[in-house]
């Protein structure tokens, strides 16, 4: 499978802060990638550094094998990009914005777009600057998915949307993968859309990327460890792969990335009275994952055919 | 794809065009006598058409803030409303993208000059009209400054599309056009050199907006 996008140690630095670190990134074709992050965690910094309008400090991003910053006017027309907020001209019209857009590629699938806005229920007359953020959504897509791009990506899509609104431009979004097995990369926030679309996610956290998985691996890889005590909870003894590790009153909870017999014997060296561990769901583990006062330990994983090899050797 | 381009700027600018186009034509009225503006009006009988200066005052103050507004309102509308990240993923090159907006920016510049040079020059031509006769060379000071001032309007497009911090130093290559343009005035009194150096600052100018717009991170 021909990787469509590639990264190698991109990096960007915003005045002396670095939003995006060394950051190592692969995206196989016909895979729907989900780029989670808390805000300012670098997610548009990287989109935007992948599609040439941000210049990276260091190292290179490739699409389509060719530089982010050199893309040629025929590779663009093959990616199709939904920048945050959904930005259109607002003096034009649907149509208007339609027949703009139409005019720069060769492959126009202007049936696709009619079907699309008659979905949504956009007139071509209605006015951009008078449409919801949702109905200007569901335009930008409708105009990304005529052009009938071989990649999408898409900056936080549903950012703004009401969960109904959300969850209709979701369903548009997994008919347009199943169409033609499209690439997909999004970057979002909202956790329950990522979990439904997406095959493998990455994590940035403050810049770095520290989870590069099969969705479903990460949930797997990460549990929370409730230890309760009769008395005050002694320290937990650093070991790898504990992401946090907070006392709650007589309890002291673990987040721990591939709980194994190793944290078991550990925790149960401590005399607790109790030992819970609770599998997490992603939008939970990806909240303990990030937050904490220390950093993230990383999961990263190549093809989801090698999960269990694979994890023992990359869980730092 | 050209074309679509050409079109969309035309409408963005369209309505800058219109009032500076109607503020050009008021002031030509008031400069031929009729007192279209609530101020007076600006002839006196004895005056000569195009060398009294009054016309050329009112030409350079209309046309300097046209201008100024043509090239700020085409990009910095852009970055106002984000919609840069939109027009510049559309498969066409950089440079053709820019290259529309400064033709329909400058196109429209000139137009709206030109048409108020050649209203003014047609009611001086007219018999009657004034106590001196009417000769083209009379127009010349008003060709110059509608030819230098095209300076300030890639000055003030420069201004937009750089990064700036404060609108002290974004408005630097707006000031810059401007001296530059005074400048020119001075060098045409050799017309060789004035337009082999008007040439020569209007192409630096284009450079350094493609390699500003190249440069630049559009976040």
């Amino acid at each position: 499978m021909p990787d469509m996008i590639v990264t190698h140690r991109l990096t960007k630095y915003y005045d002396r802060r670095r939003v995006v670190d060394s950051l190592d990134l692969r995206v196989g074709q016909g895979l729907v990638y989900g780029l989670l992050g808390r805000n300012g965690a670098g997610k548009s910094t990287v989109i935007k550094m992948l599609l040439g309008m941000v210049h990276p400090d260091y190292g290179r991003a490739e699409v389509f094998g060719e530089d982010a910053l050199e893309l040629r006017p025929e590779t663009r027309s093959r990616i199709a990009y939904l920048a945050e907020g959904h930005p259109l001209y607002r003096w034009m019209t649907v149509g208007e914005a339609v027949r703009f857009a139409r005019a720069f590629y060769r492959n126009w699938n202007g049936r696709l777009l009619e079907q699309i806005l008659d979905h949504f229920e956009l007139s071509p007359r209605a006015r951009v600057r008078r449409l919801s953020n949702g109905q200007r959504a569901q335009v930008s897509l409708a105009l990304a998915v005529a052009a009938d791009p071989e990649l999408l990506i898409l900056d936080d899509p549903t950012l703004g949307l009401d969960t109904v609104v959300r969850r209709d431009f979701l369903e548009s979004l997994i008919q347009i993968i199943q169409r033609r097995g499209r690439t997909i990369l999004f970057s979002s926030h909202i956790l329950g859309d990522v979990e439904r679309v997406a095959d493998r996610i990455g994590v940035l956290v403050d810049g770095v990327l520290r989870v590069d998985c099969p969705t479903d691996y990460f949930k797997e890889s990460i549990r929370k460890v409730v230890l309760e005590f009769d008395r005050p909870p002694p320290e937990f003894p650093a070991c790898p792969g504990l992401v946090s590790n907070r006392q709650v009153g007589r309890k002291r909870e673990l987040i721990v990335v591939g709980y194994g017999e190793e944290h078991r014997r550990l925790a149960e060296s401590l005399g607790p009275r109790a030992v819970d561990v609770i599998e997490l769901n992603l939008e939970d583990a990806f909240i303990e994952y990030t937050r904490g006062p220390r950093r993230a330990l990383p999961i990263f994983m190549g093809e989801a055919s090698d999960a269990e090899s694979a994890s023992a050797e990359r869980v730092a | 794809m050209l074309k679509a381009l050409v079109l969309k700027e035309l409408r963005e600018t369209a309505r800058i065009a219109l009032v500076a186009l109607a503020a050009h034509l008021a002031c030509v009225a008031n400069c031929a006598g009729y007192a279209v503006l609530p101020f007076r009006s600006m002839r006196n009988v004895d005056e000569i058409p195009f060398l009294d200066g009054s016309f050329l005052t009112s030409f350079c103050f209309v046309s300097v803030a046209l201008a100024a507004a043509l090239g700020l309102g085409q990009t910095v509308s852009e970055s106002r409303w984000g919609t840069w990240l939109f027009l510049l993923h559309r498969p066409a090159s950089l440079w053709r993208v820019l290259a529309a907006k400064l033709a329909v920016g400058a196109g429209l510049y000139l137009i709206c000059g030109l048409v108020a040079i050649l209203s003014y020059a047609a009611w001086a031509a007219m018999p009657g009209k004034h106590a001196s006769p009417f000769r083209w060379w009379m127009t010349a000071y008003a060709w110059e400054a509608w030819g230098v001032i095209a300076v300030v309007y890639l000055g003030a497009f420069l201004a937009g599309i750089r990064p700036a911090r404060w609108f002290g130093t974004r408005l630097l290559p707006l000031a810059a056009g401007g001296l530059l343009a005074v400048l020119l005035v001075f060098l045409l009194f050799w017309p060789l050199v004035g337009i082999a150096a008007f040439l020569l600052v209007a192409a630096c100018l284009v450079g350094l907006i493609h390699f500003t717009a190249r440069s630049r991170d559009f976040s």
